[in-house]
């Protein structure tokens, strides 16, 4: 098994990296506590509730409108042939949905990494999933409105790898479900200050952000944003004596002109039609994924967490919830695409996840489409199913773990999985604060 | 008879005796100083709508329309660094036409002035010696510093953030 051979092999490196201490930004003296496997990674929340039954069971129509059509209509994720009958998922041509989107990837991800079929999420809402997947937690007693309150896993990486904030970021399709609260918990030992940088590019970029922030004005950086940052220092200094503090995820002066750089070079790029959109953008998913690209391409983050949710339309619209489960897929296919091709210093040594926050219910609702399919909400124990596949160097190729009868991994285990890619698992399963200390590994 | 001047006494024994608590307000011939923190009563965070509305009005001397005020939260929200979406989106402001700023030679005319005002507009309070002191020497020595580059330290600084 490559995972084995490659921890054997890396186990003599990392005796070595032991006895090697380095400085980390903050100033603290730490030794280095594992290798990585891959120096990137990124977590595509393939979130909004997915059904394992259209999803990584393939059976299309078959198992939810009672339809016999079966089929894989995840096709750059799953090996598998797509429906023929009734196709609704697609871009319109004579009529709606009734052209698939072309295949991106020439090997799916199932035959270039590991898929965990049957994986469990006991929390089913969509705040709740992702902060479980980003924590390695359920906290049960935590509503909406609030952050996490156990630490995040930008914030173990922040803290114990010494990375700066610009290489963490989370990148969010839009502002809702509480969704910007997942940038840092408010654990006291962690928190703000290892905080990642969240983006929610439709927003930013879009309408709103093209009215209020496009023409902002980019100061001068000695001779106008020198002298002003000082006079605001100062004014800072005054009130921190005997006032109350901010929360500051700490990007640095030359990090926060890179952000405010970056935000106009998105804007001209927006206007030229230049974003590294996927070849089909019809929706927000797709939209935010091309601004992610360009976060990967400018920052080279250690940790990217994408964030979709089109696929929530499930609630009320079943068709509109197979046409953004199928751009999710030519979503998550342009991203691996993307960066094997186009970012020279992430290809071939970035690990991308790709894993739902839940599954949707085994029984439908009441509530029926155009085209007469009933929707599905999220609350059963089938919302508990959810499926993971995760590729990248040292990551085992075509294998597949559990089955429908034998469920192999929770959600909790991705935190310890990431700090495992990422080289810091010690450091988090020793904090105490992961409800698990497997890694998906660690349950191959 | 002999009841109404058991009343009289009693209403000139009640009246003498509150008469006699009061006494007079001492006045020293020195300046009043505040002996509290100038700041301690601003330990509410502003909202990111509070911020803006307040920040809008300061600088435009209108106030904001409320589908203005939801579209620039939305911005703000957007971006996670909430001091890049402050500078981003008050760099903003400053570029428009509307905005009410001193000139910079009304600034520099009577730097003092200007100092004061500055501080009661934005913190709502009196500037303090030491503060006055700072800015007279970093003014001066910084002649090219522009009232809207002091203004923007002041809007996008922590005390501004706090009510």
């Amino acid at each position: 098994m490559k995972r084995r051979s490659f921890i054997k092999k890396s186990s003599l490196a990392s005796t070595a990296a032991i006895s090697i201490p380095f400085i980390l930004p903050s100033g603290r003296l730490f030794a280095a506590s594992g290798v990585r496997m891959a120096d990137h990674v990124v977590l595509v929340a393939f979130a909004g509730g997915v059904r394992q039954q259209e999803s990584i069971l393939q059976r299309y129509l078959d198992d939810s409108q009672s339809y016999p059509s079966a089929g894989n209509i995840l096709y750059n994720l799953f090996d598998g042939s797509a429906p023929t009958d009734k196709i609704v998922y697609g871009t319109n041509n004579i009529i709606n949905g009734d052209t698939p989107i072309p295949k991106i990837l020439s090997q799916t991800l199932q035959n270039q990494g590991t898929t965990f079929r049957e994986v469990n999420a006991s929390a089913v809402g969509h705040y709740a999933g992702v902060n479980a997947m980003l924590t390695g937690n359920y906290m049960y007693t935590q509503g909406l409105r609030n952050k996490p309150t156990m630490p995040t896993i930008f914030e173990y990486l922040r803290r114990h790898q010494g990375e700066k904030a610009t290489k963490t970021w989370f990148v969010g399709n839009g502002i809702g479900n509480s969704i910007p609260l997942l940038d840092y918990s408010t654990h006291a030992e962690y928190g703000a200050s290892y905080g990642a940088n969240f983006l929610a590019p439709t927003i930013t970029f879009g309408s709103d952000g093209e009215k209020h922030l496009k023409n902002a004005k980019v100061y001068h950086p000695e001779d106008e944003l020198d002298p002003m940052y000082k006079m605001k220092y100062f004014l800072d200094n005054v009130w921190y004596s005997q006032g109350k503090a901010l929360p500051n995820i700490g990007n640095t002066e030359e990090e926060k002109a890179e952000i405010k750089q970056f935000v106009k070079d998105m804007f001209d790029k927006t206007q030229a039609g230049t974003i590294a959109h996927p070849p089909v953008s019809d929706n927000g998913d797709l939209s935010t994924i091309g601004y992610a690209c360009e976060v990967m391409q400018r920052f080279k983050p250690t940790l990217t967490v994408i964030y979709l949710s089109n696929v929530d339309g499930c609630h009320s619209n079943f068709t509109s919830y197979l046409g953004s489960l199928h751009r999710a897929d030519h979503g998550v296919g342009h991203i691996w695409d993307y960066i094997q091709n186009n970012i020279p210093q992430m290809a071939n040594n970035t690990t991308m996840m790709v894993i739902p926050e839940h599954g949707r219910n085994l029984v439908s609702n009441n509530i029926e489409d155009g085209n007469a399919f009933s929707g599905y909400d999220h609350s059963d124990a089938n919302s508990r199913r959810i499926f993971s596949s995760i590729v990248g160097p040292g990551i085992d190729g075509n294998l597949s773990i559990g089955n429908e009868n034998n469920q192999v991994g929770d959600i909790v285990n991705l935190t310890p999985t990431i700090a495992e890619i990422l080289g810091c698992k010690d450091d988090v399963v020793n904090s105490g604060l992961v409800a698990s200390s497997k890694s998906l590994f660690d349950l191959i | 008879m002999h009841i109404f001047r058991k009343y009289i006494l009693f209403i000139l024994i009640f009246s003498f005796c509150f008469s006699a608590c009061k006494e007079e307000d001492l006045v020293y011939d020195i300046n009043q100083l505040q002996s509290s923190s100038y700041n301690a009563n601003k330990n509410k965070l502003k909202s990111i709508s509070q911020y803006i509305s307040i920040v809008y009005a300061n600088l435009f001397q209108q106030a904001l329309s409320s589908n203005e005020l939801v579209e620039i939260t939305r911005c703000i929200e957007s971006i996670g660094d909430k001091e890049v979406a402050h500078e981003i989106v008050l760099s903003n402001f400053m570029n428009s036409d509307d905005v009410i700023l001193p000139s910079d030679s009304l600034m520099r005319a009577d730097l003092d002035i200007f100092l004061e005002d500055t501080y009661k507009r934005f913190y709502v309070r009196d500037i303090t010696e030491a503060e006055r002191e700072f800015f007279l020497n970093f003014l001066n020595s910084n002649p090219n510093v522009s009232a809207e580059m002091v203004y923007m330290s002041f809007a996008l600084s922590n005390e501004y953030q706090f009510y």
